[in-house]
């Protein structure tokens, strides 16, 4: 007994190093999963809240930028309003409202801190429960799709962006061709790479690339990005293609969260057709 | 000893929020990842107990993992430096061991002491915080370049900092 005892003692320095050493990789291996280990990330209150305090203060050096952005996103959604549009037909029949129902809902949110030059980057945003963000909802910006949310806290929220190794989504070319998953390699953060496209197809670099319709975070016909090049290589299937991405993520500042209505009832009848299996 | 204990506890708040608020932050290509905040590590009094050295840098590398989330990859990157300390201060230090005064930095140390100590503890660190981020990742001869370029830069931006010290204290 006493032996162990004084074991210990003369190679405590190593027994610790190996206890907070395994402890540490614990910590990472947990975090490739989602949503585990969530109460150390940059939602955590202590971090959410030096980020907001400096963001804030940052925040003035680009006003008249952002405001310039937010007036011709406004300047946009005016053009789609009903009434900006002219009814031409004299003879219509009067269709109920009703028949639209809300499908998707926005959360308007800033972006608090954001990482680019990293493998894995992550957005802070600074709304979270208690505004309605919820985990797995998609993130849009005034230009085209930004990631999905990974962690909530009360008031924050982190979001995967497109540029993580983790992120996928389905992505369309044109608002009619065929679907292709999106992933982004780690490089440049203004390219993305779109894999699944069969060679037989045709196409043309500068056509443009949408969310596809099966995923449920995020509405359909969302822009991702332009086609900036491709390569056919011989012995693959596929087509490699590069996406320059239409959210500039160095400049982006406020995020909508997409709250899809009717994702919980589809996502209890997709699971129940897997148990039926 | 408690003057000691406030100077050690600013320079961990200020390297903590250089790193997170502006190195995280600089619109550099991601091939440049530098990390500033080990030199907190680094300054750490020479005499101080293992135990002790390793719980701070876990502590450290836990603080920045919450900020830039990468989930205990800083931590343990910190706590193979933390570990290796000891062992290479032992390696380069003069023959007749340390004196009770000596601190572990550029200006009480010399420049070629400094250089050597940095550089091996922070390529250590390097290396292992971002095997520990490539685990999963495709492109290596990407990652090797980031490492060589990501290390040189901290190493540098290390001693920019240490130099400025230098200056204050022989006016």
């Amino acid at each position: 007994m006493r032996n162990i005892f004084s074991l210990l003692v003369r190679y405590h320095a190593f027994i610790l190093f190996i206890l907070l050493e395994v402890s540490s990789i614990i910590l990472v291996v947990n975090n490739k999963s989602y949503h585990r280990a969530a109460f150390i990330n940059s939602s955590s209150f202590l971090s959410a809240k030096v980020f907001t305090v400096y963001n804030n203060f940052i925040e003035y050096l680009y006003l008249s930028k952002e405001n310039k952005k937010l007036a011709d996103e406004n300047a946009l959604l005016h053009q789609q309003l009903k009434s900006s549009f002219y009814n031409a037909s004299f003879q219509q029949i009067a269709v109920s409202d009703s028949v639209f129902k809300q499908l998707y809902k926005y959360i308007p949110a800033k972006v608090v801190n954001i990482s680019i030059n990293k493998i894995n980057n992550y957005i802070t945003i600074d709304k979270g429960k208690k505004q309605g963000v919820d985990i797995k909802m998609g993130v849009i910006g005034s230009d085209g799709i930004v990631g999905i949310i990974k962690d909530i806290s009360d008031n924050y929220a982190t979001v995967i962006p497109i540029l993580h190794n983790d992120f996928r989504v389905s992505a369309r070319i044109g608002t009619g061709g065929s679907l292709g998953s999106l992933s982004w390699d780690g490089g440049d953060p203004s390219y993305a790479q779109l894999e699944g496209i069969p060679k037989q197809l045709k196409i043309v670099v500068g056509e443009k690339i949408y969310t596809g319709s099966e995923t449920k975070k995020f509405p359909e016909n969302i822009l991702i990005g332009t086609i900036s090049s491709f390569s056919a290589n011989t012995n693959d299937t596929f087509y490699d293609i590069e996406i320059k991405l239409s959210t500039d993520f160095r400049s982006i500042s406020y995020v909508y969260v997409v709250n899809n209505l009717m994702k919980n009832e589809l996502d209890a009848l997709e699971q129940q057709s897997q148990y039926d299996h | 000893m408690i003057i000691d204990f406030f100077y050690q506890l600013i320079r961990f708040v200020l390297l903590v929020l250089i790193q997170v608020l502006i190195l995280n932050n600089l619109q550099l290509p991601g091939i440049f990842n530098p990390y500033i905040y080990p030199l907190f590590l680094l300054l750490l009094p020479i005499r101080m107990p293992q135990g002790l050295l390793l719980i701070i840098g876990f502590v450290t590398g836990l603080t920045i993992d919450t900020f830039s989330n990468t989930m205990g990859m800083h931590a343990a990157a910190c706590v193979l430096l933390c570990f290796m300390r000891p062992q290479v201060l032992s390696v380069i230090g003069p023959s007749g061991g340390y004196e009770q005064t000596d601190k572990p930095t550029l200006a009480h140390m010399g420049f070629r002491w400094f250089a050597i100590y940095t550089s091996i503890l922070i390529v250590i660190h390097h290396l292992f915080f971002f095997f520990l981020e490539t685990l999963e990742f495709r492109q290596f001869g990407f990652m090797i370049l980031k490492i060589l370029l990501s290390t040189s830069l901290s190493l540098l931006l290390i001693f920019l900092t240490e130099s400025f010290f230098i200056k204050r204290k022989s006016r």
